[in-house]
This record gives structure tokens, C-alpha cells and sequence, in this order.
């Protein structure tokens, strides 16, 4: 399998069906000369420290344990096909912490939402 | 049946569709000012975005794929930041001049300027996303659009010689005023191939469950409802050149326009000129606001989709409900709406290669379309018509920025 | 990183080239250009009076339009001056 093609910046689908960001990183361990994928890794300041290290280090700082990346181990990753399907809960997640900040303080105050 | 159903109702959503501030306001400029010597302008325009709107519709129907979600997945996040950043920023300026055009419909009708009618605009447009389902964005949108037919009533009534449109389907050089002619003809073919349009139609093809079935359909759909709509443009530039090119008017403001139907349908045609420009503006406006929530999501992951309730979604929820009131401090600081217009279509032309080329890219991998790829026709039409605008586009725009 | 400045370079030098040579317009050229502006917008005014004459048009839009071309061509004839007396 092709990691870079086939997982990497895929999107992520949790047990409820719903999309909860995209696959941003890839965790691999070593085990003796042999490389095998740990986890997937969504959200946080992933995506910067592929952009630019110095903008991700800064945010990073910034957001203190806010930008802190979900990890979703290896065993949880139920098939990869035109997406990721993952065996958690969004919700539960920290891969959510902005969606649920923005439903609870922004979108979820106004009428009819 | 329910094939020709949809072929129809395709048609009918291409009509009711193209016409917006862009194509209403670049269509005008080039008959006032050329006669019909600039048609061909639209012709281009409209194979180029009836090629792209079906790509977009084959990508989706067969990877089941939106765009941006292809693009992230296919270059990675450091080449699609390329194409979300310049579809992004232009959809923004060309909603922004759409909520203009609504805006100024209203002070038309009214009298009470449109910088006082912009936010209460974008606000109408914002709840209509936030109650309304897909289906009642899209298909009431063009529906209310069918409108803009009144364009081609007026240039019947004026009768438009037909060998005059005819002839000037084939591109020929300007007499007089190169500068702007160059100018127009890519504000028009950027107005044409605005990206939100194949974006939209992608997103919408997902959202609706298009599969393979669906091919048929939507090349129907893409050629049959560009066609028709590029169409109405043409009746615009018709009109425009039989009311106001005969008595040596260019356009340098929007109030001129109106006078390309009250001319020839007399009040009524005022009424309906007012309607059209007010309809077509809010129809485009919402399908822009949607399109750049969905561009954001798509793009990073987070849920999507017009169907689900506001707190479902919210982060694309915000993006709409960001950028709408945004869009519209433009037209309430003062811009004038014409040429936030054109601005706005040129600068859509210069991006062209930015926003088209990675989805060719993206028609020709054999992962994604399987053996739906495209053919050396429509990667030869679109690549050719987006290059050949971004560089006249990248000489005219300067031209015309330091010349007036 | 290196290709892409010198693609910048180039669009600028294009962008340059184009900004001098449109100022480099000659005055002739400036005074016949707001010459057919004031035309058009003097047309203008003629054509928004014809259409108001015969009921074409609301009141209220055609002292709209009519404002608008005399701001028109105030603005062509100031550049029609400016353009004459160099």
C-alpha cells in the first residue's frame, strides 16, 4: 500500500458516519529495520508542521495543549477506500474541540440552528 | 423519463444559472462599446466552463469525489493551499459583487443608495442558506432566474440582425481602443468560467448521490445549460449594441444598463430589467457563499452538506456566515459596483490556470476516473482558453488599471 | 522556490512594461478617449430623458441615471481639460 497516496490528506470518517477532518500525518515506528504504521494522526497543528515548521512551532506555543493532534491508533482504522473509516467518536475527540467550540459559542446561539 | 426530467430541469438550472453581475455587466460593456463584434468572447467562455462543469460532474459521479477534496487528497496540502487560496479569494470578490448587484437592484426599484441595501441584502441570502435545503437553493435560485429571458425577448424586439451575431462569433481585432477591447473579452470569459460554477456543480453532484449512471445526464446538462445560458449573454450584448453602441454610450456605470430593456419593452422592461439584475445576483450569491463553505470544509475534513441543521456543521455553517457579511462591507464602504464587477471577472481570468489546471490533472488519473478519463479534446479546449486569458488578462489588466 | 521569484520577476517586469507604456499615452490620445466619454455620457442624458418622456422609466430611477451621467460628464470634461493643457 501507498501511504503517502492512499492515506495521507484522505478524509477521515468516524463510527457515525461523520466526516471529522482529514488523515494530516502519519505516526510510524521502527521495529528493528522494519517500519510499520503506529497511527493516523488528525487535526491540531499537523497540517502547519507540514507547511512551515517555524509558523507551527509558534502556534504551537500559542495554543499550548489546544492544538494538540488526535492519534488514532493503527487498530482502530476500520478500511480505507475513497475515505478513512475510523472506529471512534468524533465527538470524544480532541480532532472536534473546534467544531464543538464553534456549534457552542458561535453557530448554536443563534435562533433556528 | 426521469432522465429527460433531469435534462430538463439541467437546462432549465443553466438558463436561469448563468446569467449574474459578471456576465450581465461585461456582456453590456462589450456591445455598448463593440458591437457584436466581442460574441465570440462568450463563445469561448461558455465551451470552456460547459467542459469544466462536466468534469466536475464526471469526477464527482464516478470518484464520488468533491473537488476540493480530490485536489488535498490527490497533490497534498502543500499544492492544493494554490487552488484553495486563489478559488477562495475570487469567489470572495465575485460574491462580493453580486451582493453589490442585488444591492443595487434595490436602489434602482427604491431610490435609497446601495451601500445602505448591501448588508440587509447578504442577510436575506444568509437565511436562506441557514433555513433552506440544497435542492431549494439550487433549483429555486434558477428557477427565479428564468427572468433573465427577458433579455432575449428585448433583442428580438430590437431586431438584432442575426448575421451581425453570427459573424461575430468568429474573434476579429478591434478597430479602435485595443486596450479595453482585450479587456472586455477576458472580463467576459473570466465572468463565463467563474470557478464557483464548476465547484458548486461538484459539490451538488455529491450532495445529490450522482453515480456512473449519471454520465449521460450530466453531459447533456453541461453542454445543453452553458449553451442556453451563454445564450442569454449574448441577447445582453445584442441589446446592448442595438440600444446603446448606435448611439456611441459605453457603459462606465451600472445605472446605464437598465435602459437595454426599458428601451425595447418600454416600463415593463424596467421592471424587468430590475428583477433579472436583482434575481440573478441573489441566485449567484447564494450558490458563491455555499460554494466557499464548501471549498473550507472539503478542503480540511469538517462535515458538510446544506442538508444538515446549522449546529450539525458548524464550522461550515461559520464560513458562510462569515464571508457573506464580509462580502458585503465592500459594497457598503462604497466600491462601486461596476467595477468591483469587472475587477472581479478579470482577476477570475488571471487565477484561470491557478483553479483549472490541477483539476485536468485530476481527469487524467486513471485513479480517480478509471476509464472515464478525459479525452485530448476538452484537455486541449480548456487548457487553451485558460492560458490564452491569463496572459492577455495579465497585459490588459495593468493597460486598463493605469488607463482610466 | 528559486523559480517561482523568477517567475515574479517577470510578471512584474510585464506588469512595468505595461504600466509605461500606458502612461506614455499621448495627450491626443487622452483628449479623443474623454472626448467619446463625454459624448457617450451627454448621449446618456439625451437617451434617459427620451425613455422618462415617454414613461419608460420611474421618476425616481431616471433622476438616478440622470445624476449619474452628469457626474459623468463633469468628471470626462475635467479630463478633457487637463488633457488639452498639458
Amino acid at each position: 500500500m501507498q501511504l503517502g497516496r492512499e492515506v495521507l490528506d484522505q478524509q477521515a470518517i468516524d463510527a457515525g458516519g461523520r466526516q471529522m477532518g482529514k488523515v494530516d500525518g502519519i505516526v510510524l515506528e521502527l521495529r528493528g529495520d522494519q517500519a510499520r504504521v503506529a497511527a493516523l494522526v488528525v487535526g491540531g497543528t499537523t497540517l502547519l508542521w507540514r507547511l512551515h515548521a517555524g509558523l507551527a512551532a509558534w502556534a504551537e506555543r500559542r495554543l499550548g495543549g489546544e492544538g494538540a493532534p488526535t492519534r488514532i491508533p493503527w487498530r482502530q482504522v476500520v478500511k480505507i477506500g475513497i475515505d478513512v473509516k475510523l472506529d471512534v467518536e468524533a465527538e470524544r475527540t480532541p480532532a472536534f474541540r473546534w467544531e464543538r467550540w464553534v456549534r457552542d459559542h458561535v453557530i448554536g446561539r443563534i435562533p433556528g440552528a | 423519463m426521469s432522465k429527460l426530467l433531469e435534462i430538463a430541469l439541467g437546462i432549465v438550472t443553466g438558463i436561469g444559472g448563468f446569467l449574474e453581475t459578471g456576465s450581465l455587466a461585461t456582456s453590456a460593456q462589450a456591445g455598448a462599446g463593440f458591437g457584436f463584434q466581442l460574441i465570440w468572447a462568450i463563445a469561448l467562455g461558455v465551451i470552456c466552463i460547459a467542459f469544466l462543469v462536466e468534469m466536475a460532474g464526471r469526477l464527482a459521479a464516478v470518484s464520488h469525489h468533491t473537488l476540493p477534496d480530490a485536489m488535498r487528497e490527490r497533490f497534498g496540502i502543500r499544492f492544493f493551499l494554490a487552488p484553495l487560496v486563489a478559488v477562495g479569494l475570487v469567489s470572495f470578490l465575485v460574491l462580493a459583487a453580486e451582493i453589490g448587484g442585488v444591492a443595487l437592484a434595490l436602489q434602482f426599484a427604491s431610490g435609497v443608495s446601495y451601500r445602505v441595501w448591501a448588508l440587509p441584502a447578504a442577510a436575506a441570502v444568509w437565511l436562506l442558506l441557514w433555513k433552506g435545503t440544497f435542492g431549494v437553493v439550487e433549483k429555486g435560485a434558477s428557477l427565479l432566474g428564468l427572468v433573465t429571458i427577458a433579455f432575449v425577448v428585448g433583442a428580438v424586439r430590437l431586431h438584432a440582425p442575426l448575421a451581425d451575431v453570427v459573424a461575430g462569433l468568429l474573434p476579429t481585432a478591434p478597430e479602435h481602443d485595443p486596450a479595453r477591447y482585450w479587456f472586455t473579452a477576458v472580463s467576459i470569459i473570466g465572468a463565463s468560467v467563474s470557478p464557483y460554477l464548476f465547484y458548486f456543480y461538484s459539490a451538488g453532484a455529491v450532495e445529490d448521490e450522482w453515480d456512473e449512471g449519471y454520465l449521460g445526464v450530466n453531459r447533456a446538462t453541461a453542454a445543453l445549460g452553458m449553451t442556453f445560458g451563454g445564450g442569454i449573454a449574448v441577447a445582453v450584448l445584442a441589446c446592448a449594441a442595438m440600444v446603446l453602441h448606435v448611439r456611441g454610450i459605453q457603459v462606465d456605470r451600472y445605472e446605464q444598463i437598465p435602459l437595454l430593456l426599458s428601451t425595447p419593452l418600454g416600463r415593463a422592461g424596467f421592471w424587468l430589467f430590475v428583477a433579472s439584475l436583482g434575481v440573478a445576483c441573489f441566485g449567484a450569491g447564494l450558490e458563491i457563499a455555499l460554494q466557499l463553505a464548501y471549498l473550507v470544509a472539503q478542503g480540511f475534513g469538517w462535515r458538510w452538506g446544506e442538508n444538515l441543521r446549522p449546529r450539525e456543521a458548524a464550522r461550515f455553517t461559520l464560513v458562510y456566515t462569515l464571508a457573506l457579511p464580509l462580502a458585503a462591507l465592500v459594497s457598503v464602504a462604497g466600491m462601486d459596483p461596476l467595477k468591483l464587477t469587472v475587477i472581479s471577472m478579470a482577476l477570475t481570468a488571471l487565477s484561470l490556470p491557478v483553479t483549472v489546471v490541477p483539476l485536468l490533472v485530476l481527469m487524467n488519473d486513471p485513479l480517480y476516473l478509471g476509464e472515464h478519463t478525459n479525452g485530448w479534446i476538452s484537455n486541449a479546449a480548456v487548457l487553451a482558453v485558460s492560458v490564452i486569458a491569463c496572459i492577455v488578462a495579465l497585459v490588459a489588466i495593468p493597460l486598463q488599471l493605469m488607463g482610466s | 522556490m528559486r523559480r517561482g521569484r523568477v517567475f515574479a520577476h517577470r510578471v512584474a517586469l510585464l506588469g512595468a512594461v505595461a504600466a509605461v507604456s500606458a502612461c506614455g499615452k499621448s495627450p491626443e490620445a487622452r483628449a479623443k478617449e474623454a472626448a467619446a466619454t463625454l459624448r457617450s455620457w451627454q448621449a446618456t442624458a439625451r437617451l434617459v430623458e427620451e425613455e422618462h418622456a415617454r414613461g419608460a422609466l420611474p421618476r425616481e430611477f431616471a433622476a438616478q441615471a440622470a445624476r449619474a451621467a452628469e457626474q459623468g460628464r463633469a468628471k470626462a470634461e475635467q479630463q478633457l481639460r487637463q488633457a488639452s493643457s498639458p
